[in-house]
């Protein structure tokens, strides 16, 4: 049977055994399930090597662990493997094969140069692929937050274990000799495409990918110590309320540099039902604001005098025969005095809105309760004190100063 | 300005002077706000005017207002309430997150975004006599004080509060699963201010540095 055919009916085996693999793969950690029925198809996974009776599983037969790798690699698995990279054996291993393949050229022995060429082809290869899923596993383990381990102490162990194996192949690679190999394919077109490109751009994508790494894990490392901490604190401080009832801490609010965590500000405004309604009130109190108050109180004594020179020319007025006029009252003055009379004589209180009535048709509301405040405040002293004023309606929500009036009373005094 | 600005710094700074905490779950848009440096100075700008200042716990997971000087004995009473408050609550908050964490069977305490389902922990306290002990002492007194007696209803009692107090907020597309807020995160650099100057961690922490100096 050639090659060809032995691999083809590997292959085949496997596709054939495919769910009594992934059985062992997915649910019961690489063990075969060894019951009657499937006695054939172990027969044939241990004939091919892809399983092995093994003794610490009680004699049962477990997947190899290429096969195990297999699988990981085509599913992206989250598990932990160990390393299989060992780059200082690859390399020496290609450079004894880049010598034997200039040698066997020198020498033109054609057959040679040609394995030889094949070999460092293969090994190139598989070093170059060992390094990307090397990368890509330790990436998916940090993407998955280390699998399903929900222990911090193992996600804090897994993740040293991460960054020792990453440091291993940081330091590894910085020993590959990137010069030697430029030399090797300095006058050798084959040798050039892959130790003068292809090995050095994958050394460098996963020397930038495993430092990136390091720096992530770096802060997943400080995540799990702060957890870690978190959780000690907790027990830590819980202790002390058990061992010592009624512990209480000094009071670092008496310091006279009170720690900011403790100035956490009082709630402005008032309690509302569930809600606190904010209030405009400015704090007086604060020496900050002093400017801003100097610039309030400045800006009331801003207006300046009105300009006593005239500069118009007086205009002659001819002091002729004066009559006496008297002015008569329109209706609408009339009405609002009328609301004045009434509220006096039948001494009751009348507000503006329904004293409305009286103004004359086509009045306005607003103009009517100006009106009323007006005639009030003209009023002689001893008039007004035959009245009060009484306003209804609230104070504004937020700017407290402020009060909306609904309506104005008019009431005897 | 435009409306959207003047809306977003209207809710952050009645939040903030209502002595709320803002983190990506009580306001996304609000955090995302003030997660911009020249928008937080604007605020901070703000409440200077006020005699206070704009704090961010050390992770960066929520923002809240505090006084940036005692200048009054009226203030410093207000501040000392506060921080009575805080003292007085931090033993029961502290055996809450206990009981979340042996019921929940972790290692580690309640984070701002997790999510905690309160069929998950009622089912577990439940069924084991020592989570209901350490429920029943929580509830107690303090501020999980409740007469109710059933585990169900003392569980929404703590619940409540804690959404009262903003450390939790509901989900809302479920009817009992609420997500933890940045209000934990100042929770825990209280708890590490107290740890630390009342020297709590003894032994272990000399131990720490002197790993730390090696």
């Amino acid at each position: 049977m050639s090659t060809r055919d032995a691999g083809v009916k590997a292959l085949k085996i496997l596709g054939r055994h495919a769910e009594i693999i992934m059985d062992a793969y997915e649910r019961r950690g690489g063990v075969l399930d060894d019951s009657p029925e499937n006695t054939n198809k172990i027969d044939d996974l241990v004939k091919y090597r892809f399983a092995t009776f093994d003794d610490e599983s009680g004699g049962s037969p477990r997947l190899d662990s290429q096969v195990k790798s297999l699988l990981d690699q085509a599913v992206k698995s989250t598990k932990l493997r160990m390393s299989d990279v060992n780059i200082g054996e690859a390399m020496n291993d290609i450079v004894l094969y880049v010598r034997e393949y200039k040698r066997a050229k020198s020498e033109d022995r054609a057959a040679d140069c040609n394995s030889r060429l094949a070999d460092v082809e293969e090994n190139v290869l598989k070093l170059c692929d060992n390094l990307t899923r090397e990368s890509e596993n330790i990436w998916r383990q940090i993407d998955s937050d280390f699998g399903t381990s929900t222990i911090l102490r193992t996600k804090m162990e897994l993740n040293r274990n991460a960054m020792g194996k990453i440091t291993r192949i940081l330091e590894a690679l910085d020993l590959i000799d990137i010069d030697q190999l430029y030399n090797f394919g300095h006058t050798d077109t084959h040798l050039r495409r892959l130790l003068s490109v292809r090995l050095p751009r994958v050394i460098n994508t996963c020397r930038t990918e495993l430092s990136d790494a390091i720096h992530r894990l770096n802060k997943m490392m400080f995540q799990l110590n702060k957890l870690a901490k978190h959780a000690n604190m907790v027990n830590s401080v819980l202790n002390q309320y058990e061992v010592n009832p009624g512990f209480k801490p000094e009071d670092y609010t008496d310091r006279t540099e009170v720690p900011a965590l403790f100035m956490c500000v009082k709630p402005i405004g008032k309690q509302v039902g569930k809600q606190v309604v904010l209030t405009g009130l400015v704090d007086v109190d604060s020496s900050t604001l002093e400017p801003v108050f100097s610039e309030l109180i400045e800006g009331l004594r801003k207006e300046l005098p009105p300009n006593e020179k005239q500069l118009a020319q007086p205009v002659p007025v001819a002091e002729g025969e004066q009559t006496l006029q008297v002015l008569e009252q329109g209706p609408f003055k009339r009405a609002i005095r009328d609301m004045f009379y009434e509220c006096l004589s039948e001494g009751k209180e009348i507000s503006v809105i329904d004293g409305f009535k009286r103004a004359p048709e086509g009045s306005d509301l607003h103009l009517w309760a100006y009106a009323l405040l007006a005639e009030f405040n003209s009023m002689r002293d001893e008039e007004r004190e035959l009245f009060s004023l009484k306003y209804e309606g609230k104070p504004h929500e937020v700017f407290t100063g402020n009060f909306i009036a609904k309506d104005v009373v008019l009431c005897p005094s | 300005m435009s409306n959207s600005y003047e809306n977003i710094t209207t809710q952050i700074m009645e939040s903030l002077l209502s002595g709320g905490i803002i983190c990506e779950y009580t306001n996304e848009a609000a955090y995302e706000y003030l997660k911009k440096d020249t928008y937080r100075d604007d605020i901070d700008q703000l409440l200077n005017r006020m005699s206070r200042k704009l704090m961010r716990t050390a992770d960066q997971s929520a923002y809240y207002a505090v006084y940036s000087s005692v200048s009054s004995p009226e203030r410093r009473q207000d501040i000392k309430a506060q921080f009575r408050e805080t003292i007085n609550s931090l033993e029961p908050f502290l055996r809450w997150v206990k009981l979340v964490m042996s019921s929940l069977q972790k290692d580690v305490t309640i984070q701002p975004g997790e999510v905690i389902r309160q069929g998950e922990l009622l089912s577990a306290i439940e069924v084991t006599e020592a989570l209901k002990e350490d429920l029943a002492k929580i509830t107690a007194g303090g501020v999980f004080d409740t007469r109710k007696t059933e585990v169900k209803d003392q569980l929404s009692s703590v619940f409540n509060e804690l959404v009262k107090r903003e450390y939790l907020v509901k989900q809302s597309n479920s009817g009992t699963a609420y997500t933890a807020t940045g209000k934990w995160a100042y929770l825990y650099e209280v708890l590490e201010f107290i740890y630390t100057h009342e020297n709590l961690g003894g032994e272990d922490d000399l131990e720490e540095q002197q790993e730390l100096a090696l």
